[in-house]
């Protein structure tokens, strides 16, 4: 893969992230489920 | 050489959208009505706003966090709780450590004059004001509560473990705010 193809995949990929996570919530909160588990496991 | 490419661009893309979820839920959380263990939200609303006498606060025994707003600027964080002798307090450890400096903004904030907020707690708001308690015997009974809630040490606390512990927060390890009503 181009470097200019990887930059554009790697810019598609970002926006593709942030507009799931606005426009589906439970998405977010899941995520945030996971790292509060992973951090607990501070024990 | 080809395949080490390939792995290397997998695993800056996963990196990537790691950080891009981060940043995102972090942003999307600082407007929040209160906070998460991992991330800090805004202005708390939700719940009655406390005038009055203070109560008994030894309920805050079996409350492993709170949220405590910082007014100036507005932020909220979940943190831990402690009573002792009738007052309460909030805590923040780590303070001389890198990731500390980083995480623990709040405290910092606090100390150098953001000292004005509101505690929430069983969805009852306090107006509250943060004092930084540095030394004394007050310390002994923080540090005995410390011990024996978030750290698991029965009670009654030994007082060596009592006196290492208050050792630690007069050298500013870990850092004491006593939440005073205002």
């Amino acid at each position: 893969m181009t470097l200019r193809n990887y930059l554009i995949l790697c810019a598609a990929g970002s926006l593709l992230t942030v507009l799931i996570l606005l426009l589906v919530p439970s998405v977010g909160e899941s995520i945030e489920g996971l790292l509060i588990a992973f951090l607990s496991t501070a024990n | 050489m080809k395949i080490l490419k390939i792995v290397l661009q997998m695993v800056g893309f996963v990196v990537l959208i790691g950080a891009v979820t981060i940043g995102t839920l972090r942003i999307q959380r600082s407007s929040a009505d209160g906070a998460t263990v991992v991330f800090p939200g805004g202005e708390m609303v939700a719940g009655e706003l406390h005038t009055g006498a203070e109560p008994n606060w030894s309920f805050t025994d079996d409350i492993f966090t709170i949220e405590l707003q910082l007014n100036d600027p507005m932020a909220t964080r979940r943190i831990f709780i402690l009573e002792s002798e009738g007052k309460i307090y909030v805590v923040s450890g780590y303070m001389k450590s890198f990731l500390g400096k980083i995480w623990k903004e709040w405290a910092f904030d606090a100390d150098e004059g953001n000292d004005e907020g509101v505690l929430r707690v069983s969805n009852v708001r306090y107006p509250r004001q943060l004092i930084r308690i540095e030394e004394g015997d007050v310390l002994n009974g923080v540090a005995a509560k410390l011990l024996a809630k978030y750290s698991g040490v029965p009670t009654p606390v030994s007082a060596e473990a009592i006196a290492t512990a208050r050792a630690d927060i007069e050298d500013g390890n870990s850092w004491i705010f006593e939440l005073t009503p205002r």
